[in-house]
């Protein structure tokens, strides 16, 4: 059973549309040949195998994409060539050179141009509905493929679509960019500050007087081959990053990243005699100080982890503890998850202060730290002063005084502390519990968002930033925080 | 009337320039010293097809000889083998190449077959990817429960085990479509290249990297 076309037909598009480029400019001989069998070859592979990553391995083993860009380059060179030489017939012709270099960089800004109104247009005509229905029909076809796989009947994938443009439907209504990426395609491609300095040296090239070595000499003393090499994109680029990194907050390191990344862009920029970063130089260094920070991060993340608030961390553990001795607790996740919800209650009451305890002694085991430790490490200061910590202060200081003492194995939590858990836990209280300003790094990531992509650009691409929790708690103040000192 | 001859010479001359006092392109200013003396060295411009052979093709040599030494020595520094290699490859290819789209052909290939090694090294990850499970298994197999849980907590721990060993299998599957002779070997992990990822100290990766090499049989 050959690859699947939806699989297929994007990988080889690219070969196909570049040898047809080749063939409407009349290109001709070995390479050309050489192209035309490497590509047969990839499509002769994708009908004989059923296995995308065999596929792919087959690929690599023989070469296949490597021979085409091999042929392709050569054919390109073999032109380019014999374009010089016919040059060069009948004496140096330096308007002629210089002529040619001007129509090259021309033709390179249609061609990006091109490129890019084809990208723009590509994501305004996006239709979910259509892909979709592409996406369904895929399933269908490779779940027939599969020996004892489901299979979905005309009938089913049909209903199934139809649900799927209801849904979509009703998601466009209330973000209708939702499936619409076309502002921010065209913001991030926007071929402005590449096409520019290639203006520059059409511009250049098209002075009254200008020569061809004059041409070749002013570009590069003038940086304008680096700047159409996108120089002054990358360094936008840089400083997205750090705006970026600072939005996100994820930990410190991201930031120090962005951070050093665009003063190593000034400092090679400086120290370049033609005043742009060489890239070799750029590329190399910018790696080292990513390898700089990989351990640091690898480190911050797993402390983060062991103690959270989110992914069964420490202090989720000992909230669910507390949680599941509410009478509520089986009809809420993860109990109400289970088979049997009442047991899996008794479940968490009953293993989890010995499921801490070993999470405990993990953390001291790898990074010397106490439970009281948590408080004062890095990883849960930021989380503070960043807020993605998900509990208050209030609700965290009720956690360490008031119901860590009691989590130890084979302890239960106390009938007094069970009724002050349930009305915490009550809809008919107020919400202590939820980080007042939990919403913030989403308001922040809105507004770096908005900032960018225009004012409304978020909502309306990922909805509305609702605050369905309604905390009363007061807001974190770290200097007042005991356990933080 | 333009002077071109003259011209040729001052575009020469700031080419020689591009790569003065740069320790990094030595090989490139040499060979841009060269073809601008070449240059230098004409009285007429049609002399210098003549002298100039293939002056430009040494240009492009050395351009790319420079720039896969700075490659090569960033990643001898931070010890990355498979990478490294693939400037090996280049550097002693281009002693070789007549043109240059032999030595295009040549940073491909060599780039190309790196790419395969570098992939097969990088999913010798897995560990890394267990960490985390890794502790489920201690947490599962340690944590002070009533007995009456005991057994359900096994057989969590066995059902971990089972999955790391499913995964193990999964990846030599996948990684033998591409590579036959492909195994896992976890303790490719200490080396520097994987080790930045692993947040703990060396005791412990190590006590852990025993743990796993023995669930997964390897």
């Amino acid at each position: 059973m050959p690859i699947d076309s939806f699989m297929l037909d994007p990988m080889l598009k690219t070969y196909k549309d570049m040898l047809q480029q080749c063939i409407d400019d009349g290109s001709e001989g070995e390479h050309l040949i050489g192209m035309e069998t490497a590509l047969k070859r990839m499509e002769d592979l994708g009908q004989e195998h059923s296995d995308i990553a065999a596929y792919m391995g087959i690929l690599m083993q023989e070469d296949l994409q490597a021979k085409f860009s091999d042929h392709y380059g050569k054919l390109i060179a073999a032109t380019s060539k014999t374009q010089s030489d016919s040059n060069s017939e009948g004496g140096y012709d330096d308007a002629s050179m210089l002529q040619q270099s001007v129509n090259a960089l021309k033709g390179a800004i249609k061609s990006i141009q091109d490129n890019f109104d084809s990208m723009v247009a590509g994501a305004k005509s996006y239709d979910p509905h259509e892909n979709i229905d592409a996406e369904m029909e895929f399933a269908q076809r490779h779940l027939a493929a599969q020996q004892g796989g489901m299979q979905l009947t005309d009938e089913q994938v049909a209903q199934m679509k139809s649900e799927s443009h209801t849904n979509i439907d009703k998601e466009i209504e209330e973000k209708p960019a939702a499936y619409d990426s076309s502002v921010e395609i065209e913001l991030i491609n926007d071929p402005t500050a590449i096409i520019k300095p290639i203006q520059e040296l059409i511009d250049l090239g098209e002075q009254e007087g200008m020569s061809y070595p004059k041409f070749l000499r002013l570009q590069m003393e003038r940086g304008l081959d680096k700047a159409m090499e996108g120089n002054g994109v990358i360094r936008e680029a840089k400083v997205e990053n750090i705006k970026q990194a600072k939005a996100s907050a994820i930990n410190p390191y991201n930031i120090a990243i962005a951070e050093e990344e665009l003063s190593l862009f000034d400092e090679l920029a400086a120290e370049n005699k033609f005043g742009c970063p060489n890239p070799k130089e750029l590329s190399l260094k910018t790696n080292s100080i990513e390898r700089k920070y990989a351990n640091k991060i690898a480190i911050w993340e797993d402390i983060e982890e062991r103690w959270g608030s989110i992914n069964f961390g420490i202090l989720e553990d000992l909230n669910h503890w507390a949680i599941s001795y509410c009478k509520h607790a089986p009809f809420i996740k993860p109990w109400s998850l289970a088979k049997d919800p009442k047991k899996a209650v008794i479940n968490t009451q009953d293993t989890q202060p010995g499921i801490i305890k070993e999470k405990l002694r993990l953390l001291k085991k790898y990074y010397g730290l106490e439970f009281e430790d948590i408080f004062k490490h890095p990883t849960f200061k930021w989380s503070v002063e960043h807020f993605t910590n998900d509990f208050s202060q209030e609700y965290t200081t009720y956690l360490i005084e008031k119901i860590y003492p009691h989590c130890k194995p084979f302890s239960h939590l106390p009938s007094e502390q069970i009724a002050e858990q349930e009305k915490i836990e009550s809809k008919d209280t107020p919400d202590i519990k939820t980080n007042p300003e939990y919403l913030k790094p989403l308001i922040n990531q809105k507004e770096y968002y908005d900032s960018r992509f225009g004012e409304g650009r978020f909502e309306s691409k990922y909805g509305k930033v609702k605050n369905e929790l309604d905390p009363k708690a007061e807001v974190w103040n770290l200097s007042s925080f005991r356990y933080s000192q | 009337m333009i002077d071109y001859l003259s011209e040729y010479k001052e575009y020469y001359k700031s080419r020689e320039l591009r790569y003065a006092d740069n320790p990094n392109y030595k090989n490139s200013y040499e060979a841009e010293v060269n073809i601008s003396a070449a240059m230098n060295s004409c009285n007429e411009l049609d002399e210098f097809q003549e002298k100039v052979g293939n002056l430009p093709d040494k240009c492009a040599f050395a351009l790319m000889k420079d720039e896969y030494l700075m490659e090569q020595k960033h990643f001898e520094k931070h010890e990355e083998p498979f990478r490294k290699l693939i400037c090996d490859r280049v550097i002693e290819g281009l002693n070789s190449c007549n043109n240059v789209q032999d030595a295009i052909t040549l940073a491909l290939d060599a780039n190309n077959e790196g790419s395969m090694a570098i992939n097969a090294d990088e999913a010798q990850r897995e560990f890394i990817y267990n960490l985390r499970e890794l502790d489920k298994i201690e947490i599962y197999s340690n944590a002070e429960i009533p007995e009456k849980y005991k057994s359900e907590f096994a057989a969590s721990v066995q059902e971990i085990k089972d999955k790391m060993v499913e995964g193990m299998n999964r990846q030599e599957s996948d990684n033998r479509k591409f590579n036959p002779d492909w195994t896992e070997k976890p303790e490719t992990c200490l080396e520097r290249r994987h080790r930045r990822l692993i947040p703990l100290n060396d005791e412990h990766t190590k006590e852990q990297l025993s743990i796993y090499k023995s669930i997964i049989n390897r």
